[in-house]
């Protein structure tokens, strides 16, 4: 069954996007990841132009993180404060990310700058899992109990100025330093069509140094707000925003994260975090041999407006 | 005497529709009619099929050997192409030019190839064929314009139809068009011309709109025309969806 997307401006298998949601929703509810990282790469390779598949998983992000962000913020696990802090930045950054999208589109150089970014985190992020898996196993092979490194943020930090109080987390720091983070955030939002949890988790914890039942519901209540932003940025900029196909892949979402849920409890996920590191590390093999590969038509056209 | 008025026009709408015209005004000319003079492209489908009809209305299609050329010409616009080279290794845009006055949609259906029913010198006065698109004649380098053309027909806006157009018992015709579901809305021209033996012996020109219907109209309509009401309401409905989707999937989880 076919759909004419009016915003991609091509028709496309209403099944295929729902399987490719549904198989994207399924892994994001096994390792709690939001697979915005997996799904934009997928929609580029279906022939959707990159824009529209950034701007529109944008919105299929927002989507999809709400009811979690309100199950986390119902059990008290957001930090308001901080979440408030980290979205004055990535409101700045969504902004900055959205004009920097716009410019390059306007030159033709959009398409590279995603592919290249895709490139560049996946590669890391593959390359990172796969490590913390070897290491993981190399651990229990000689018998020791594999042990989380204990977060601990480093002591430069204090030196920043405008030192703030967070209560909820248990923290004093430079209230520019989560302005920072949520500015980064906030422009691979806007340039990668991503919520960003991959590179705000770490910084939470690692940078600065949160506890771990705020980290996730507070990063959530930050994706909400930055992944709306980007939508609107994006539908005033350059009209990329497909809700039609946002909505579609909602739908496959919500089925496949609930199955994958479940299979989350009953399966050991650690013999699958490796399955999900190839998985990445795919994806950036491919989006990377498309840039090396001569294409087949090495002409683009692109109607002006009247 | 009359005795060979063809006033005959074909028409085949879902296979049904006859009509009847009389009387012609010159002893040859051509009479067209099309299928439908609006076309709405609805979400659901991936292109629309138009069918055009006509007949040659003359005294001697028994011993004269008549040519018809069908034209449908879009409103012309701006097109911005761009090459892509290597760079480091990478595939990269680089250059781009600015091609002028391209029609949006241009396709042509003929009883035989166009330069065996006239000279090059008549098709060009009459902006007959690609090749004689005013965007042909700038000063940007051929391998654009030769691009834009791929391009244009790899989507099947420039369809130049290979096969030839059948006229049956000398006297009626019909082309099938194919506007794909990019095609832009806006009026398009469809023109047909009656050669013998080379020279132009009759034109018709007939208006056909098209326009995106329904509900995929009205997306791609507020999304351009109202940019900003369309990102907050992409915004709510996402916000909405998705507290939705957790609400229902929350009770069905808690029933099961």
């Amino acid at each position: 069954m076919s759909l004419y997307f009016p915003i991609a401006e091509m028709s496309l298998n209403v099944l295929l996007l729902l399987v490719m949601g549904g198989g994207v929703g399924f892994l994001s509810g096994m390792f709690g990841i939001g697979g915005g990282f997996l799904m934009t790469p997928l929609l580029i390779f279906t022939g959707v132009p990159p824009a529209v598949a950034v701007a529109t998983e944008a919105n299929q992000i927002t989507a999809s993180s709400v009811s979690g962000a309100l199950a986390h913020f119902r059990r008290g696990g957001v930090d308001i404060k901080m979440g408030l802090i980290l979205m004055a930045g990535g409101a700045m950054g969504s902004f900055t990310g959205a004009e920097i999208f716009a410019y390059l589109n306007s030159i033709g150089q959009l398409d590279l700058l995603i592919s290249l970014a895709y490139v560049f985190f996946l590669g890391a992020i593959g390359l990172l899992m796969l490590w913390e898996n070897f290491t993981h196993w190399l651990a229990k092979a000689r018998g020791k109990k594999s042990r989380k490194r204990r977060p601990r943020h480093p002591a430069w930090i204090h030196a920043w100025p405008h030192q703030m109080k967070f209560k909820k987390s248990h923290l004093v720091v430079s209230i520019y330093l989560p302005i920072l983070i949520g500015f980064m955030v906030g422009v691979l939002a806007a340039i990668m069509g991503v919520g960003g949890g991959f590179v705000m988790i770490p910084a939470l914890i690692y940078i600065l140094g949160m506890p771990g039942h705020v980290v996730v519901g507070t990063s959530l209540f930050q994706i909400v707000f930055v992944t709306a932003l980007v939508t609107y940025f994006h539908s005033v900029n350059t009209q990329t925003v497909d809700v039609v196909m946002a909505l579609v892949l909602l739908t496959g979402g919500v089925i496949g994260a609930q199955l994958g849920a479940r299979m989350g409890y009953k399966l050991k996920a650690e013999q699958f975090r490796t399955f999900l590191a190839l998985l990445v590390l795919g994806v950036c093999f491919k989006m990377g041999f498309d840039l090396f590969t001569a294409p087949d038509e090495l002409f683009s056209v692109m109607e002006m407006a009247r | 005497m009359m005795r060979f008025i063809f006033t005959l026009v074909f028409g085949i709408v879902f296979g049904i529709v006859f009509t009847s015209f009389a009387l012609p005004l010159r002893a040859q000319e051509i009479v067209t009619d099309i299928s439908q003079y609006e076309i709405e492209l609805r979400h659901s489908f991936t292109g629309e099929t138009l069918l055009l009809f006509g007949a040659i209305n003359s005294d001697d299609v028994e011993s004269a050997r008549y040519e018809i050329v069908i034209a449908i010409t879009g409103e012309a616009r701006n097109h911005l192409v761009r090459k892509k080279e290597r760079v480091f290794g990478f595939w990269v845009n680089t250059e781009a030019k600015l091609l002028e006055n391209v029609p949006v949609y241009y396709a042509l259906a003929s009883t035989r190839p166009l330069s065996e029913i006239a000279d090059a010198e008549v098709l060009a006065n009459l902006k007959l064929g690609i090749e004689n698109q005013d965007f042909t004649a700038t000063a940007v380098p051929v391998d654009y314009i030769e691009g834009l053309i791929r391009n244009k027909e790899d989507e099947r806006l420039f369809a130049i139809s290979t096969e030839e157009m059948p006229v049956t018992s000398g006297v009626l015709f019909r082309a099938d068009f194919f506007f794909p579901a990019t095609v832009p809305s806006g009026s398009y021209t469809a023109a047909a011309y009656l050669f013998k033996d080379g020279v132009l012996l009759g034109r018709t020109d007939k208006v056909i709109r098209i326009d995106k219907a329904g509900f995929e109209r009205a997306v791609y309509t507020l999304a351009t025309e109202q940019p900003r009401l369309y990102g907050i309401m992409a915004v709510i409905i996402a916000l909405f969806a998705g507290w939705l989707a957790g609400f229902v999937t929350r009770r069905k989880s808690r029933l099961g």
